[in-house]
């Protein structure tokens, strides 16, 4: 198996292109909604962690699975890209207007499908490392990450953007509810 | 003598600032072609230094022949060869630095040129705005450039710290964040350019350039 930040970093790549394709506009309803995603999970974390091992301490019963980090690694995974999949069928978040043509829509989109691509990709793996990646069979595991990957890890969306820049809110909550105020006024 | 002690963030908001009011003035669109003029500078200047630098010599040393009589003086190949003996005009790769600073100053001024006759001046307060986050982008850029060869050691007569002005220019930390600036301006720009036709204000012809 590849190393994970090529991994990532192909994924990322794909949603540049994806970003060409729907167009600069349609691209960041799709940021927008990621923005508040991850603002939600990175602030209600904690509880939505002690939830969760409430729900599977009711017992080999309800979950046959002991295994509770692969667990959580999956609801945290399933949100993420079910939010994805919802987000890029959906139209109505597309922001409004004339959509830039020529080489500054190419630029633009490709830039609005390489940010969605960080936000999807970066928080999926953010997720694996804090479980300690469970999901073993596509190959990924602590004791193999590179020291490139040991670096990038600082820059993942939810702990280079989680951290609290003013009123110990972080910038996810700032850049949300910038975009939610473009998408509002324009 | 009085030595003043100064902190690198006065440095760094000094050059932020000095960068930024330039690009309030010049505007954002301005400003992006100059953004992609210093990133073509920082990676080009150093390797065009390096290509050009035996040819730099060659014409020194020929201009010197030329001042000193040349094919017309007393004894052209005498005075040939002692121009051969004596040392070029770029020794050593200290001297290749500074011509390759020379070909980053020239590469970012040109740009500055194309930015001016080719991209209008800012129509509204929200292309000075993001003019001005460009510039201090490009501001960035530009100090991690000339910080290493400003600053080659830890202090000068105005003592500032130069190696934390270096450690913080070049932290992996900054330099996220100033991306991250870069994109929030581009994003805002997109959708400043992306207005219904009936929103748009059309900027007044701009004859002064």
């Amino acid at each position: 198996m590849a190393p994970i930040e090529v991994f990532v970093g192909v994924i990322i790549f794909i949603f540049g292109l994806v970003g060409i394709i729907r167009g600069f506009l349609r691209e960041l309803g799709v940021t927008l909604v990621f923005m508040f995603l991850l603002y939600f999970l990175s602030r209600f974390e904690p509880f939505l962690d002690t939830g969760l091992v409430k729900v599977m301490d009711m017992g080999p019963a309800v979950l046959a699975n002991s295994s509770t980090e692969l667990l959580k690694c999956w609801v945290f995974i399933f949100v993420i890209i079910g939010t994805a999949f919802v987000s890029y069928e959906g139209e109505t978040l597309a922001y409004g207007g004339m959509a830039p043509r020529g080489t500054q829509g190419i630029v633009l989109g490709v830039m609005s499908g390489l940010l969605n691509g960080y936000l999807i990709a970066g928080s999926i793996w953010f997720y694996m490392d804090k479980f300690g990646y469970p999901l073993r069979w596509l190959g990924f595991a602590p004791d193999k990450l590179s020291p490139l990957a040991q670096q990038m890890l600082q820059f993942l969306p939810i702990t280079f953007l989680g951290q609290p820049v003013l009123f110990g809110q972080s910038l996810l909550l700032y850049l949300a509810l910038l975009l939610l105020l473009a998408r509002v006024i324009r | 003598m009085v030595t003043w002690t100064v902190s690198q963030w006065i440095v760094l908001g000094v050059v932020g600032i000095v960068f930024g009011l330039v690009g309030l003035r010049r505007g954002v669109n301005r400003e992006l072609v100059v953004a992609i003029g210093v990133a073509i500078a920082i990676i080009l200047s150093e390797r065009i230094a390096q290509a050009v630098a035996p040819q730099v010599n060659l014409f020194h040393r020929l201009g010197r022949f030329a001042v000193s009589g040349g094919l017309t003086g007393g004894d052209p190949v005498s005075g040939w060869k002692a121009l051969e003996g004596q040392a070029p005009l770029l020794e050593n790769a200290n001297d290749i630095r500074l011509l390759g600073l020379a070909v980053f100053a020239l590469i970012v001024a040109m740009a500055y040129a194309v930015g001016q006759l080719r991209c209008a001046s800012p129509s509204g307060p929200m292309l000075a705005m993001l003019g001005l986050l460009c510039g201090c982008v490009n501001g960035f850029m530009v100090a991690s450039y000339l910080a290493p060869i400003v600053f080659p050691q830890h202090t000068a007569l105005i003592a500032v710290p130069s190696a934390q002005v270096q450690a913080t220019l070049s932290s992996e930390q900054t330099i996220a964040r100033v991306v991250l600036v870069m994109v929030i301006v581009l994003v805002a720009l997109g959708l400043y350019g992306a207005r219904r036709p009936k929103d748009r204000q059309f900027p007044a012809r701009d004859d002064s350039r």
